[in-house]
């Protein structure tokens, strides 16, 4: 009897060392870790201080949300352009973006594949945006990106040259025409452009034509009635300058980043660019990046334009694709980066705040301050090509480099230019 | 009712056996039962451990067949955004019209693709109008827009707004001649507009997947099978239908890989299958239980002959252990047969200083006793005879009767006839009594009547010589005890008082005392030295009262008798005697 028993105990044993085996190891990698891919342009190649800083804010973003991750990948500005366009071709938008704002990214927006961030933007971050930087990311009345920085078209101006030359900093055209010619007797290239990449030419043109036509007006050289006439003045002010060999011999053989060599090398004294240069001085020879300064490009007098009118706006912008699956996140963490980005880019004086800056203002580049001053109350007209959109925007560009190269006179330009829209 | 019944018949069998079979049953039931629980748990880990290990390998397999063949569709997907983005394919698609150059061109830019990528067989390119530019390496199929219009998965492709889509054989279009092919197809958009402008179908061969599932390892002779979201299978090992039609059941619980045991034809075979999470195709493994590692089957036959060896081991073993132990138990018992005859006799055989021994040992001083017990009874009886003869002499007394006959002679010549008549009247009682119809057992009071009828006779023959004192307990009256206690020794005490010349005194009393009943005798007459006490209590006296009355109470009464003796020369003799009830 009692061995019967104690076999069956054994049987019960055996059938309960069967039955707790498999139950175990059966979840494999439950909780799975979120990753977000993110393109943007700043480049870690090119030697540009902006690549580092998205490196070390992304860095930051990635240490505090362990289980949010962020990869990046990031292409250089035009090729980048072919690259998003591609993914938005195919419909592989990576979850967060960089993209211009305007035209650039009206196809995308058209087309359903941007999330909307309506419902994700409260009062609150709205209210940390400075007013105005949404515009461009706005789109029938629905906000779709989160402005990184606000750019504008800045003059810059080695005094060092100009002292040394005995020749004013010029206030209007007029002067500005007289110290061209000045410098070009003194035997100084006056003026610097890398048409190689046509964006740095158009740069002069779309200042040209704000001052020729004015903002808003009748003139007004991208919405006004009579813009034909304000495109015909600015190409023909480009004509000009570029027939008295204002701009570098090698204007069209180097690219943005070879051209600036020029300047920082205290070659050049004027230089129309973007407001993200001002960070670049910084590893700029003390003789030059101290006699830097920036000012509003100089007004015609006689035209439509004034001195608080920039060529520029908050066009940089994070987006997000209506494919992520991490919708909520992804906007999280583009939250974190574009207003960190803004706040960085502003101190170390690439980029002037798109947020609402509320740091200790010793920590920002001189420039960037005096800059964000001139800037203040100011109204902006968005880069041309950006206006236009990508398609458009090339055409444009092209005819600006076909006026460098001498291909096309300014009446074909404005005809053409007309043609586009 | 029946089986406890056969129970406890099986169980009465066993008990009954003999003590070797026992043992060999009982080890034998032991070791039958050991080695299934062995083999049992043996296997159950066993089965436990290589499912574990199958388990694993299969993750291994399954994730590794995952990254090659996401692989081969994330190299194809580039190659098509390649296409895509080139500016030639954009421009040509977005005229809309045909023109040899074009064609040439962008035939041109395709045929690297075919040319170099050995996954992929052949592109084609519609533009809206239904214009074709292709590069294949296999064969060229005649389809048009209008039928890929009609397609069930055109609207699937259109709703991906350029994502691509991945089916089998370009959903039908490309079937037909054996070789299976996963077209990734995808509208090309205008890369500015986001318009579509027209389509792009790239053939994958079949063998870049059968290249990938070669590479995995053969244990357990794992095939790996891969069906798209629809069922249909991209890559198909051999394996039976019915094995395939097991890996329909979907047994994904919460975890990435879902596992399953199904059997087949007598087959166990263990499922695994992952589902891609892009492109939902569900990769599967199927491997066979039974190809175990070859370690295992050794370990197996390691154990059936361990089993068996330890057996036969068992078995002889137990026959040996129970020769050691039965084999002196039947000599033993041998030896013992003699006692059925009566015959005692020690047991002589060779014994260790085993339970055997001790047996033998414990016997051999059984029979010393009974043997050393039958010779006591047998003196016992001997002795009691010759006392009961000894009594009866004394009993008939023929010189006591010789002796009173004279006396009444004397007696009547002087013409006493009173004191005749009170003779003769005491020695007929004393005769009665005496005799008393041969009986052994009489009452105390009967005993007494002896005595006084003897003690009136002596009184009278010895003319006064002696007074005798009586104090008698009449609880002792009733008690029953064996006859002719006290008469030999009040004989012995009148020839005691005859021999000192003077008058004499003799006193009899009876008590009772724990049980016992007591009679005593007391005389003043020549009394004994220690030497005479010492030879009556050592049963060495030659005198025959003494001796004969010790005799009979002792084979009466055993040890429960006490026959004390108190005397002094010539002061008197004192003799006790206490007798338990007597028992019969």
């Amino acid at each position: 009897m009692r061995r019967i028993f104690t076999f069956f105990i054994m049987l019960i044993l055996l059938i309960n060392l069967d039955s707790c085996s498999l139950s175990s190891k059966n979840n494999i990698d439950n909780k799975e870790k979120i990753t977000l891919t993110m393109w943007h342009i700043w480049s870690q190649t090119s030697k540009e201080a902006n690549g580092k800083i998205v490196e070390e804010t992304v860095e930051e973003w990635n240490k505090n949300n362990p289980d949010v991750q962020i990869k990046i990948e990031t292409v250089e500005n035009e090729r980048y352009k072919t690259k998003i366009k591609t993914a938005f071709a195919t419909n592989e938008l990576p979850d967060i973006f960089y993209s211009w704002g305007g035209g650039f990214s009206k196809p995308f927006i058209e087309s359903g594949k941007v999330l909307s961030l309506n419902e994700y933007l409260d009062d609150d971050t709205k209210n940390r945006i400075n007013d105005g930087m949404l515009n461009n990311v706005t789109y029938k009345d629905n906000i779709y990106g989160l402005p990184v920085d606000l750019s504008v078209g800045t003059f810059y101006c080695n005094t060092k040259l100009f002292s040394e030359a005995n020749i004013k900093i010029p206030d209007n055209y007029d002067e500005f025409l007289d110290a061209v010619k000045a410098f070009k007797n003194k035997g100084i290239t006056p003026l610097l452009v890398g048409e190689k990449d046509t964006w740095t030419g158009m740069f002069y043109y779309d200042i040209l034509a704000l001052r020729e036509g004015g903002l808003g007006g009748p003139n007004d050289a991208h919405t006004g009635t009579n813009k034909k006439n304000t495109t015909l003045k600015a190409a023909y002010k480009l004509k000009e300058l570029i027939d008295l060999k204002a701009f570098n011999e090698s204007n069209l053989e180097l690219t943005r980043d070879e051209s600036e060599i020029l300047f920082k090398q205290g070659e050049i004294p004027m230089y129309y660019t973007g407001n993200w240069f001002i960070g670049e001085l910084k590893n700029m020879e003390p003789s030059v990046k101290d006699n830097v300064i920036v000012k509003e490009f100089p007004i015609i007098n006689g035209a439509q334009g004034n001195d608080k009118e920039f060529v520029g706006g908050a066009v940089d912008t994070l987006m997000i694709s209506n494919n992520s699956k991490y919708k909520k996140e992804a906007v999280d963490a583009a939250k974190f980066i574009s207003e960190t980005l803004s706040k960085k880019y502003f101190e170390f004086g690439s980029g002037l705040p798109a947020w609402k800056y509320n740091d200790d203002k010793s920590k920002i580049n001189n420039l960037s301050e005096e800059l964000e001053k001139i800037a203040s109350d100011a109204s902006y007209t968005l880069y041309q090509d950006i206006y236009l959109g990508e398609e458009k925007g090339d055409v444009y560009k092209e005819l600006v480099h076909q006026l460098f190269k001498g291909q096309i006179n300014p009446e074909d330009f404005a005809k053409q230019m007309e043609n586009i829209e | 009712m029946y089986n406890k019944f056969r129970l406890n018949n099986w169980k009465d069998k066993y008990l009954n056996s003999k003590i070797s079979i026992k043992i060999i049953i009982y080890f034998s039931i032991i070791f039958i039962l050991s080695t299934i629980i062995l083999n049992f748990t043996y296997n159950k880990i066993n089965k436990i451990y290589s499912l574990e290990k199958m388990k694993q390998s299969s993750v291994e397999v399954l994730e590794s067949a995952e990254v090659n063949t996401s692989m081969i569709i994330d190299n194809v997907n580039d190659t098509s955004k390649m296409i895509i983005s080139s500016y030639n394919v954009q421009n040509t698609l977005k005229k809309n019209y045909n023109e040899a150059s074009e064609y040439d061109d962008i035939s041109n830019y395709l045929i690297q693709f075919t040319n170099f990528n050995s996954n992929i067989s052949s592109i084609y390119i519609l533009d809206n109008n239904g214009n074709k530019y292709y590069s294949e390496n296999v064969f060229y199929k005649n389809f048009e827009l209008e039928k890929i219009k009609s397609c069930k998965w055109y609207d699937e492709l259109l709703n991906n707004k350029g994502g691509y889509i991945l089916k089998l054989n370009g959903g039908g279009f490309f079937e037909g001649n054996g070789n299976n092919y996963v077209s990734l197809i995808r509208v090309i958009n205008d890369i500015n507009t986001g318009q579509k402008i027209g389509m792009l179908i790239i053939n994958i061969d079949e063998n870049a997947f059968y290249n990938l599932s070669l590479k995995l390892g053969n244990q357990y002779g794992t095939k790996l099978i891969i069906k798209n979201e629809m069922d249909e299978l991209i890559i198909k090992p051999d394996v039976s239908i019915e094995i395939l039609n097991r890996t329909e059941k979907d047994n994904y619980s919460d975890s990435k890989v879902g596992f399953s045991e199904e059997r087949v034809d007598k087959q166990d075979y263990f499922i695994s299958s992952l589902k891609t999470p892009n492109y939902n195709w569900r990769l599967i493994t199927v491997m066979q239980y039974n190809e175990l590692p070859e370690q295992t089957k050794y370990i197996k036959y390691f154990l059936i002959y361990f089993s068996v060896i330890n057996f036969i081991l068992i078995i002889i073993g137990s026959i040996i252990i129970s020769k050691f132990i039965t084999k002196p138990i039947k000599k033993l018992c041998e030896s013992m047969k003699d006692i059925e005859s009566g015959e005692f006799n020690i047991v002589n055989i060779k014994t260790y200083n085993d339970e055997v021994g001790e047996l033998k040992k414990g016997y051999n001083i059984m029979i010393s006793q009974i043997n050393s017990l039958l010779d006591k009874i047998r003196q016992d009886e001997k002795l009691k005879r010759q006392t009961e003869l000894n009594l009866l002499m004394s009993q008939i007394k023929p010189h006591f009767l010789y002796n009173t006959f004279d006396t009444i002679n004397s007696l009547a010549l002087s013409g006493k006839n009173k004191t005749i008549y009170e003779m003769i009247k005491a020695l007929g009682k004393f005769y009665r009594t005496s005799l008393n119809n041969g009986k052994d057992i009489i009452t105390v009071e009967e005993e007494i009547k002896t005595v006084k009828s003897y003690l009136i006779i002596q009184n009278i023959r010895y003319q006064d010589m002696f007074e005798v004192e009586y104090d008698l307990d009449t609880k002792c009256s009733k008690f029953e005890i064996i006859k002719l206690v006290l008469q030999p020794l009040v004989e012995n005490s009148i020839y005691g008082i005859r021999d000192k010349k003077e008058k004499g005194k003799i006193r009899i009393s009876t008590y009772i005392e724990k049980e016992k009943v007591v009679l005593t005798l007391e005389d003043n007459g020549c009394g004994m030295d220690e030497l005479q006490i010492k030879n009556i209590i050592e049963n060495k006296t030659t005198g025959i009262g003494v001796r004969t009355t010790k005799e009979r109470l002792r084979v009466f009464y055993g040890e429960e008798y006490e026959f004390i003796v108190q005397s002094k020369k010539n002061i008197g003799t004192k003799i006790i005697i206490k007798m338990p009830r007597f028992k019969n």
